[in-house]
């Protein structure tokens, strides 16, 4: 059995490789959706990978195909030209009359071009020869069998029932692709993608968050809730910042998720950078700094003002800075691309600047921020890598973290604050939870200096 | 005027003057693929399938477009011959110039 790429990455994920060669595929969808945009970049992959195509539509003029495809900078017409391609504008008359002519032109043309994919859209216009829905069963189940003898990998688009129940097209291919909306209260429409059937093989299930990039579908796999067991990683990370790893018992266990939380203007940030700069003073090591309030640029600007250069840290490719705007994140495209970041850097620490505004889009249910963090937290464990995740307390609020979950779920939670002490106000730190490592209690008086933070503990 | 200028303005006197010609050629000319029955194009077009119908006739006897199948079952495709490929160019920029054409003719085939 061999598996085929559909060649867009995170759909491969989800169908666990691919489709499987000569297989039927059913794309359905409301209108808008997408439908017709993902069976061309399936037959513009497959003809990038050395499979010609051919496209066969029913309703849209190859004049708009090649126009919108060329959007996502994809070149029908030199395609055509170079016999890797066929767009043909017809009728399902002309098909069903053609099925019965395995000398028919098409079928001439089919084999002179080599042709390994086509893609039918669509197949609810082959209604116009009946609507009779046995007629239209056998029409299809012939088609099928037809291009599949030919050894094609067939893949139709359907308008999507609105009856709810499965139509009979949906019997007969091997597999299900939907594609839908999803109205969220803060981020409008979604756009999803789920695999519904894949005869032969696996598939991730559940509905996965997609979008149209620059170069065509993007697809973003819900990573599995449970990710492949991790091990226990030995050894620590030295933050290097003067009495904070004596507090915490000779650093961070690696491997562990610390939230750092603290009301506005205590030094959760520079605390953070401070020991990016201190674990990147070993070029061998990397840092990913995941911004959602501040910009890289004033984030720069403030290393810079204690003498940490981060421009050549990042010029050299030791620090990556990926910053997004919290409004427009979407969390599940978010964790696919953070989990990306970390597989292709391998960096010993991230930071995420703030936690709370990373989970605004789900911030209504606790229920999702909870699993959202999980998943965050359980993909930063999976890499070994160490974090500190900020997260900004109200003032007053006895709460440690927004939303009441995250310190159950990190393996530390570190708290900055400020108190009164004799009518001045004095920064402290605490070290409030440590998991696997004897760490010091009590809060500690701490400063912010010139050079940066220095702790006031003496072993 | 050489012999390609000849060869556009022969087919301009004979097409140039009927919409409905005139549409198909520009349809097929922007639609190299389409691949379809008398009625099937007229739905492409946006023109009724009996005045179609010998629009495709001319096409086929000028080389434009090609005919295939039986009398039950026929099939239109552009496959204009190499002498009128190499004018088609030229052709469609003077077609879709003219009045006629740029008047009557708005059925979405111009994307």
């Amino acid at each position: 059995m061999l598996q085929i790429s559909t060649g867009i990455k995170g759909l491969d994920r989800i169908l666990c490789g691919g489709f499987i060669a000569g297989s039927s595929v059913l794309i359905e969808g409301s209108p808008g959706c997408g439908k017709t945009t993902l069976g061309v970049q399936i037959i513009v992959e497959g003809i990038l990978s050395g499979e010609p195509g051919m496209i066969l539509t029913f309703e849209q003029f190859p004049e708009q195909i090649y126009r919108d495809a060329a959007r996502f900078g994809w070149d029908l017409r030199a395609m055509e030209q170079e016999n890797r391609l066929r767009v043909i504008c017809t009728s399902p008359q002309v098909i069903s009359d053609q099925l019965l002519q395995p000398s028919g032109p098409i079928y001439q043309l089919i084999e002179r071009l080599g042709i390994k994919r086509i893609l039918i859209d669509s197949f609810t216009h082959f209604q116009r020869i009946t609507v009779e829905e046995t007629s239209l069963r056998e029409l299809m189940f012939s088609m099928i069998n037809s291009l599949k003898r030919m050894g094609l990998t067939v893949i139709f688009t359907k308008e999507i029932s609105l009856k709810g129940v499965a139509g009979f097209e949906e019997y007969l291919v091997d597999t299900i692709i939907t594609l839908s909306y999803q109205e969220t209260p803060t981020e409008g429409r979604r756009r999803l993608i789920e695999v519904l059937k894949s005869r032969g093989h696996e598939h991730l299930p559940g509905k996965h968050g997609f979008r149209f990039a620059s170069d065509g579908l993007q697809v973003f796999p819900r990573q599995a809730p449970v990710l492949p067991e991790f091990q226990l990683f030995q050894g620590v990370l030295k933050t290097g910042i003067e009495g904070l790893d004596d507090l915490l018992g000779n650093g961070i266990p690696l491997g562990s998720n610390v939230l750092l939380c603290g009301p506005a203007g205590v030094g959760k940030t520079t605390l953070s950078l401070q020991t990016i700069n201190n674990v990147l003073q070993d070029s061998s090591r990397k840092a990913i700094l995941f911004l959602h309030e501040e910009s890289p640029e004033h984030i720069f600007e403030r290393a810079e003002s204690y003498g940490w250069n981060f421009r050549e840290l990042a010029a050299k490719g030791q620090l990556i800075v990926s910053y997004e705007d919290f409004a427009r994140v979407d969390i599940e495209e978010y964790l696919y691309r953070f989990n990306e970041l970390m597989q292709t850097h391998s960096p010993s620490i991230v930071v995420v600047d703030t936690l709370p505004t990373l989970m605004h889009t789900v911030s209504h249910d606790l229920r999702l921020v909870t699993e959202k963090i999980a998943r965050l937290t359980r993909i930063i464990k999976y890499h070994g890598c160490n974090s500190f995740l900020i997260s900004p307390s109200l003032y007053g609020s006895n709460q440690i973290g927004r939303f009441g979950v995250e310190e159950s779920l990190c393996d530390g939670v570190i708290i900055l604050g400020t108190e009164s002490i004799q009518g001045s106000r004095k920064r402290y730190i605490e070290v409030y939870k440590l998991r696997n490592q004897k760490h010091v209690t009590g809060r500690y008086r701490m400063e912010i200096t010139e050079e940066g933070i220095r702790i006031f503990y003496v072993k | 005027m050489n012999l390609i200028e000849d060869r556009v303005q022969q087919l301009l006197d004979s097409i140039g003057s009927s919409v409905v010609q005139s549409s198909l050629v520009v349809f097929f000319y922007r639609n190299p693929g389409a691949f379809d029955t008398t009625e099937g194009l007229a739905r492409w077009v946006g023109i009724n399938k009996y005045e179609v119908e010998p629009a495709l006739e001319e096409l086929n006897k000028t080389g434009i477009v090609k005919k295939m199948g039986n009398d039950l079952f026929t099939i239109y495709t552009y496959s204009p011959e190499e002498s009128v490929l190499e004018i088609m160019d030229e052709l469609v920029a003077q077609l879709t110039a003219m009045p006629a054409y740029s008047k009557e003719v708005d059925n979405g085939q111009r994307g």
